[in-house]
């Protein structure tokens, strides 16, 4: 016989101790000598994954359907291979965005939306009763059984006393003090529980060793060895099916959706995501945990099947709940000492859950349900407030209490029929539902607020619908009606079938359906709405979170007016006068002081101070309350929104604009050259023009001055000079003449008269013309026109221009004697073609495009003496190509020249 | 971490997921017993010892490596950031070297 003073005294001290830890490690905290800032602890407080589902619950699966209870270890040690992926970035952003629980993460990854932190909040409480109802059946069924020591039964259920005769109520009661004492003392700015995770290191320990302890003796004491236990095992009728796959309910399925609903519940059950992200001290420290918590994982596994196994065989008539296996078998051997340390480590694994979750979970139920409620319900009161770290802890403490009565109130009427491990997996399905807005959210930047809200409320009903509320049900607590023929007697709304989807186990079925719901409505929401600035901020902070290395982007966000003593307020009546004050000399200290006029690098800081103790959707709240036309324009949001595509937008721009330069400046270059190109022309045009008007003119006054100064001269003389004086004169005008024409065709402001003419009478008329010219130069002409007319349409005067032009030329050059000069006219594949040859000295072939150019006149360096113009061939090519012909030279040095004109006509 | 090592890991992960579940799982079902232990339960923990140990070499290793780097180039910068209780501002990542 164990006394009740023992048990009650040995659990109450443990406590104490439990307590003394907690309580020294928030004084080290304090003093900045952290004794959690080590990889060893923060593995050892992410045991507390192990609760009395895996201290006791564990053997009870294992006692009737083998390997099944594995996934659940499984998972969180894949989950463990990924750490370094996801959680460091769950971690960082946690750290960054001063985040305290998963609803204010959530929250804040979809725009700091305070309606979906709610929501999630909501979820969390619903999802975890049954998770908590299943510590406190544990604890109250271990006292039960060891206070009968040495006597070993089936117990009475608890439930058929009433409330105040029942033991689980003041295990409810008793849990409810410590947790207020060891969760609630004061308001940190960082939700964070150093003492606590102290505590939950230390009792981690502690379980692993009991469990552990119960499992040599079993197998070592109680048979001899693995062998041996396994041998009397398959010899059993009953337990030689335990050792196979068969006996898994839902076959490889359920076992498959198992090992993914722990592995989500691993990262996103509440407590969970607070030691594993909240209370994380260094991110160095994720490392070691990568595969020291898997160990971990193993080792207190390791016994579990022996322990099962020596159970059934033990304990064969069956009036020994399987649950309880762990301490009935203790205490069945005889052992008062170790079944007290049983019943010890038993206790610290569900008192423990059960004070981390109801503390962090009332934490988010006072910052993203109650406090957002208050503040927009009624802001003024709170305003008027000056100390209002009494209320938050009011909040909590009332949200605890709460909490770990519907709890009890969950277990009286609920789950004190099921197993301890059917009930704790209706809560991993609810913790599941985090998985797709956190972890889609973490990599997908266009996740958004909307696609989470439907995502998660479709998870959360489908939930609800086809694992609680048939839990509910079959505990008679309200009709199974719906259980049976489905919602309004459709088949097709059976929760264990929905949709008519049969053969699979309820967990698997559930998870299905509310992934389904909840990743494509999370997806397909946030592809058919927009998201606002807030939203595509947080989302890009959120996904890009390791690129960075600055984090100030939202300060960025506030642009508002507002005075630094109003933030003082503000800050101090949430965190209390004298952590404000603490908090102010420390931004003094790093930046120099503060400004009067509070800056956005302030208000940020103020802002992220307060989300720690009121969630961020909170604190942007009270902010927004007291600063002064907060903007949050588009521009200010682009500059932040993506750090990356903007860099790379910046140099592909940076690259266009020096593109576009090179563009530039090439055409201004060549633009240039033209210019002096054009500029250089002019002179020579000029110089030109000048040199030929001065060589008649010099010569007409040379003559005149002659002629006035010999009044006397002979007639004949005074008549040679004149004549001189003429032709210069004719020379000059026909220079002028032609400089003006050369002008006008430039210019285009010359007149034609186009009409039908005969090219044959009009080289005929240009032949007459020049006649004089080859009579006076004794060249002969030989004509080869043709016999018929050739009637083409061109302007009559200049094309003859043109062709007296290259006869003078031709006659020009002749030599002084045997001068010869053939013009022809013949069709060439639908043109005339006129030819002009002499037999002169030629031109080089270099100089037969030159010769069309203006001024420029060929053999000077032969003929000693310009013969030209140097305008008649310029002006010919225009006019021929005004007429869409053409007109080129065909010569060799000393072989003489032909000019040759095309012209376009019918034959 | 090391872009190598976290390949291996993404490997480990991978070969985790299909040493633990269908069909793989199923080639162990039988009831032979090496060592008098069931051979369903001797290979669950056999593979779950193995990834562990794996996991270990990966990861410590890849600190080893790490480490010397960082000697060698007589850095001194720690991986991540620490925050010593109670002290928000030490929160914020380092500035970039």
């Amino acid at each position: 016989m164990m006394g009740d003073g023992i048990i009650i005294a040995s659990a109450l001290a443990y406590m104490g101790l439990l307590f003394g830890i907690a309580y020294y490690g928030d004084q080290r905290a304090d003093a900045g000598r952290s004794i959690i800032a080590n990889p060893y602890i923060y593995t050892l407080s992410l045991a507390i994954y192990c609760t009395a589902w895996t201290f006791y619950g564990s053997v009870g699966l294992a006692a009737v359907s083998g390997v099944d209870f594995l996934p659940v270890y499984l998972g969180p040690t894949l989950m463990a291979v990924l750490f370094w992926f996801v959680l460091r970035r769950i971690v960082r952003i946690t750290k960054v965005h001063r985040i305290t629980s998963i609803a204010d993460f959530i929250g804040s990854r979809y725009g700091k939306s305070g309606l979906l932190a709610g929501m999630v909040t909501l979820i969390v409480m619903l999802g975890i009763l049954p998770y908590i109802s299943i510590q406190l059946k544990a604890i109250a069924a271990s006292f039960s059984l060891l206070r009968q020591y040495p006597e070993v039964s089936r117990l009475a259920i608890s439930t058929q006393h009433p409330v105040w005769m029942d033991t689980t109520f003041f295990v409810a009661l008793v849990l409810i003090v410590f947790t207020i004492l060891f969760g609630t003392r004061h308001i940190d700015n960082t939700e964070r529980h150093e003492g606590m995770v102290a505590a939950v290191a230390f009792e981690s320990m502690f379980k692993l060793l009991a469990f552990m302890l119960v499992g040599v003796v079993v197998t070592f004491m109680l048979f001899d060895g693995p062998g041996d236990l396994f041998q009397h095992a398959a010899e059993h009728p009953d337990l030689a099916p335990l050792l196979r796959f068969e006996v898994v309910p839902g076959g490889y399925g359920g076992w498959l959706s198992l090992t993914f609903l722990s592995m989500m519940a691993f990262l996103f059950l509440p407590r969970q995501f607070q030691v594993l992200v909240v209370e994380n001290v260094n991110e160095a420290h994720i490392r070691k945990a990568i595969w020291l918590f898997p160990l971990y994982l193993f080792a207190i596994n390791l016994f579990v099947l022996p322990i099962a196994l020596g159970g059934r065989l033990m304990f064969n008539n069956g009036d020994v709940d399987a649950d309880t296996f762990v301490l009935a078998l203790p205490m069945a051997e005889h052992m008062p000492m170790l079944a007290l340390l049983v019943f010890l480590g038993g206790l610290s694994a569900a008192a423990s859950m059960i004070m981390f979750e109801t503390v962090t979970l009332s934490t988010m139920v006072c910052n993203d349900l109650v406090m957002p409620i208050l503040l927009r319900a009624n802001p003024r009161w709170l305003a008027g407030q000056t100390d209002l770290s009494g209320l938050l802890l009011g909040i909590r403490r009332v949200g605890i209490v709460i909490l770990i009565l519907l709890g009890y109130l969950y277990f009286r009427f609920v789950s004190e029929s099921y197993a301890l491990v059917t009930s704790g997996l209706v809560s991993f399905a609810a913790a599941a539902q985090f998985a797709p807005p956190i972890l889609i959210g973490l990599f997908w930047k266009r996740a958004n607020r909307r696609g989470a809200l439907i995502g998660l409320s479709g998870g959360f009903l489908v939930w609800a619908y086809t694992l609680l509320l048939p839990a509910m049900a079959r505990s008679g607590w309200i009709g199974t009606d719906f259980v049976d023929t489905g919602l309004l007697g459709l088949e097709l709304l059976k929760p264990y079938a929905l949709f008519g989807l049969k053969n699979l186990d309820p967990y698997m079925h559930s998870v299905f359906w509310s992934m389904l719901l909840n990743i494509g409505g999370l997806v397909f929401g946030s592809m058919l709405s927009q998201p606002d600035p807030l939203e595509q901020v947080q989302g890009s902070q959120f996904v890009d979170i390791l690129k960075r290395e600055r984090h100030d982007g939202d300060s960025l966000l506030w642009r508002g007016v507002v005075e630094t003593a109003e933030l003082y307020d503000l800050l101090s009546r949430f965190l209390g006068p004298q952590r404000a004050t603490e908090a102010f000399d420390r931004y003094a200290h790093d930046h120099g002081g503060y400004p009067l006029q509070a800056d956005s690098r302030l208000i940020h800081y103020t802002e992220r101070l307060l989300a720690g103790a009121i969630g961020a959707a909170s604190a942007r709240v009270m902010i927004s309350s007291i600063v002064m036309g907060e903007v949050l324009s588009i521009e200010e949001v682009m500059t932040i929104l993506d750090e990356s595509t903007q860099v790379l937008e910046y140099s592909r721009r940076l690259e266009q604009k020096s593109g576009e330069l090179e563009a530039a400046s090439a055409e201004l270059r060549e633009a240039n050259n033209r210019l002096r190109e054009l500029d250089r022309l002019k002179d020579e045009f000029i110089s030109t023009v000048t040199h030929e008007l001065r060589t008649p003119l010099t010569s007409i006054r040379a003559f005149s001055e002659i002629l006035l100064a010999n009044p006397d001269m002979e007639v004949e003389q005074r008549s040679k000079f004149l004549s001189i004086i003429v032709k210069e004169s004719e020379r000059l005008t026909r220079l002028i003449n032609q400089v003006l024409d050369m002008a006008k065709i430039d210019s285009g402001r010359i007149e034609w008269h186009m009409d039908e003419i005969d090219l044959r009478t009009l080289i005929q008329d240009a032949i007459n013309s020049t006649s004089q010219l080859f009579c006076d130069k004794a060249v002969a002409l030989h004509e080869e026109l043709g016999d018929a007319p050739v009637i083409i349409d061109g302007d009559h005067d200049r094309l003859t221009q043109v062709i007296i032009n290259l006869l003078s030329n031709a006659v020009k050059f002749c030599p002084e004697q045997g001068g010869k000069v053939t013009i022809r006219l013949q069709p060439s594949s639908n043109r005339w073609r006129i030819e002009v040859i002499d037999n002169g000295p030629g031109i080089a072939s270099d100089q037969h495009k030159l010769i069309f150019e203006k001024f420029h006149q060929v053999s000077n360096a032969h003929a000693g003496k310009p013969k030209g113009t140097g305008l008649g061939l310029p002006i010919s090519q225009r006019i021929v190509e005004y007429h869409n012909g053409r007109i080129w030279v065909e010569s060799e040095t000393g072989k003489g020249a032909m000019f040759i004109v095309e012209l376009p006509g019918t034959l | 971490m090391r872009q190598q090592s976290r390949e291996y890991i993404t490997i480990l992960f991978i070969c985790g997921v299909l040493a633990i579940n269908y069909p793989v799982l199923d080639l162990f079902n039988r009831s032979w017993a090496p060592l008098g232990i069931p051979l369903l339960y001797f290979y669950l923990y056999l593979a779950w010892f193995v990834l562990i140990v794996v996991l270990i070499m990966v990861v410590e290793r890849s600190e080893i490596r790490e480490l010397t780097e960082s000697h060698k180039s007589g850095a001194t910068r720690t991986k991540g950031f620490s925050r010593p209780g109670g002290d928000p501002d030490t929160h914020e990542p380092p500035e970039s070297p």
